[in-house]
C-alpha cells in the first residue's frame, strides 16, 4: 500500500479515480444520447404499422356493410322521390310528389335514373360513414352503378396515423385524423387506406326505365280514357303493380307502382315508385 | 482533459518502476473491466429483448384479429355473417357463425361474441390461447354496434 503512503502515489490514485469516473460518466452520456434518438423501442413502429393495417381492415368491413345498407336505403328514398334528383322535377305539393309529366313536358325522358340513384346512395353512405367512432370517414366516392353491381372508389385515401399505442390512438381520435388529412402528418407516419367496395346487388334500376316506357302509353291513353282502363293492360305484369290516386278534380294522378323485383332483405316494405302525371285529357 | 491525459501518461510511465505502480495498474484494470461489464449490461438492457417478444405477440394479435374479422364477411343465404349485428335480421344466426368456426378451427373451438357488451353467441370454455378482435359495425338503422369477438381454437 505504498501507493497511498507517499504523496506521488496518492496524487496518482486520486487522478486515476477522477479520470475513470469522468470516462464512465462520459460513456453513459454518449450511449444514453444515442439511445435517446430512438424514442420508441425496437420493433415498436413495425408493430404500430401492423396495428394500422388492422385498423384498416376494421374500416373496410364497416365501409362494406355501410355501402350495402346504403343501397337498400337509397332505393327506398329514390323510389319515393319518383327516381328523380331533388328539384329537377316540378313537385305536386299536395302529396309532395315529383311530376313526371306536366305542362306537356315529359320530365322522365331526360332523367338519368342511374345518376339519380347514385345521388341518394352517396347521401346515405355519407350518413353511415360519419358515424364511425374512431376516425372521421369523410370520403368522397366515385360510384359506378349497373343493374347488378355497384362499385365505389374513394377519390382520396383515408389517412390513419401510425400510432404508438392504443392509448395514443385514443388520444389522437377524430380531430387529429381530420387535421392530418388536411395538413399532412407529424410523428411516426401514416397508413393511407383506400376503402373501395364492390357490391353484387341487383338494383333493378332498368325496371324503372320499363315503367317510364309504359308511362308513355298511359299519358296518351289518359287523354281519352279513364286511368284505371289505361293501366289495366300492365297491371300485375313484369312484376309491376300499379296503384293511383287522383287529386284536383282528377287533373293530377299520383301513381304508386310497386316493383316486385326490387327486394330489400333488411326491410319488409316493398319498393314503391311514386310519381305524378298531369291529366291532359 | 488533454492536460490530464498527458500527466496521467507521464506519471504512469514513471510509476511502472515501483510496486505501487503495479498496484495502481491492477486497480485501473479492475475499474476498466467493471466499466466494460457495466456498459455492456447497459447496452444489452437497452436492446430490450422483452420488447421483441411483445412485438411478436402484437403481430400475432394483428394477424388473428384480421382473421377473425374475415369471418364476418362469409356469405350466408345472400347475406353476411356481419348481419348478425343487425337486430332486425333474423335469417343470420349464431348457428351460421358456429358452422364457419367449426369448419375453420375444428369442433373443439370455443368462442364468444358480444354486441354492445351483450352476449350474442358463445360456446365452450376459454383457455389461455385466446384470439380477440374488437371492431364496429353499423346496423340497417344506422346505429353503430361495438363487436367483441373472442375465439379460443
Amino acid at each position: 500500500m505504498r501507493l497511498f503512503k507517499n504523496k506521488k502515489g496518492l496524487d496518482y490514485s486520486a487522478w486515476m479515480i477522477i479520470v475513470v469516473f469522468i470516462v464512465i460518466i462520459y460513456l453513459f452520456v454518449v450511449i444514453y444520447s444515442k439511445l435517446d434518438v430512438f424514442d420508441v423501442s425496437i420493433g415498436d413502429q413495425e408493430a404500430c404499422l401492423m396495428n394500422s393495417y388492422y385498423e384498416g381492415d376494421k374500416i373496410l368491413l364497416f365501409v362494406d356493410q355501410s355501402a350495402k345498407f346504403s343501397v337498400y336505403r337509397a332505393l327506398g328514398e329514390w323510389g319515393k322521390n319518383g327516381a328523380s334528383l331533388p328539384d329537377k322535377f316540378p313537385f305536386f305539393k299536395l302529396s309532395n310528389t315529383p311530376y313526371w309529366f306536366k305542362d306537356n313536358i315529359k320530365y322522365y325522358k331526360d332523367a338519368n335514373f342511374y345518376e339519380s340513384f347514385e345521388f341518394y346512395f352517396k347521401n346515405n353512405l355519407k350518413k353511415y360513414l360519419e358515424k364511425y367512432p374512431d376516425y372521421f370517414l369523410d370520403i368522397d366516392y366515385e360510384i359506378a352503378v349497373t343493374d347488378d353491381k355497384i362499385l365505389g372508389v374513394p377519390l382520396k385515401p383515408v389517412l390513419l396515423p401510425v400510432v404508438l399505442s392504443p392509448e395514443k390512438k385514443e388520444k389522437y381520435g377524430e380531430l387529429i385524423s381530420e387535421f392530418m388529412e388536411k395538413f399532412g402528418v407529424f410523428g411516426t407516419g401514416i397508413y393511407a387506406l383506400r376503402p373501395s367496395f364492390s357490391l353484387d346487388i341487383n338494383t333493378h334500376i332498368s325496371d324503372v326505365e320499363l315503367v317510364a316506357k309504359k308511362v308513355d302509353i298511359v299519358i296518351e291513353c289518359m287523354k281519352s280514357s279513364d286511368v284505371s282502363e289505361c293501366i289495366e293492360p300492365f297491371q300485375s305484369k313484369d312484376g309491376l303493380f300499379w296503384n293511383y290516386f287522383t287529386y284536383d278534380n282528377e287533373n293530377t294522378v299520383v301513381f304508386d307502382v310497386i316493383l316486385e323485383n326490387i327486394n330489400n332483405p333488411y326491410d319488409e316494405e316493398m319498393f314503391h315508385l311514386i310519381f305524378a302525371l298531369e291529366n291532359a285529357g | 482533459m488533454i492536460w490530464l491525459l498527458i500527466r496521467f501518461i507521464l506519471i504512469g510511465g514513471m510509476i511502472l518502476n515501483h510496486k505501487a505502480g503495479i498496484w495502481g495498474l491492477n486497480f485501473l484494470a479492475s475499474v476498466a473491466v467493471i466499466t466494460i461489464i457495466f456498459v455492456s449490461v447497459f447496452v444489452l438492457v437497452s436492446l430490450m429483448p422483452g420488447d421483441i417478444s411483445e412485438v411478436k405477440a402484437s403481430v400475432n394479435q394483428v394477424n388473428t384479429g384480421s382473421q377473425l374479422i374475415n369471418f364476418f364477411r362469409i356469405p350466408v343465404r345472400g347475406l353476411l355473417i356481419a348481419d348478425l349485428a343487425d337486430k332486425e335480421k333474423k335469417t343470420v344466426g349464431c348457428s351460421d357463425l358456429d358452422t364457419a368456426l367449426n369448419y375453420f378451427y375444428g369442433e373443439k373451438v370455443a368462442y364468444k361474441l358480444t354486441i354492445d357488451n351483450k352476449l350474442k353467441c358463445s360456446k365452450g370454455d376459454f383457455f389461455d390461447n385466446l384470439f380477440r378482435s374488437e371492431f364496429y359495425l353499423p346496423d340497417y338503422n344506422g346505429d353503430v354496434k361495438k363487436i367483441v369477438f373472442e375465439v379460443c381454437p
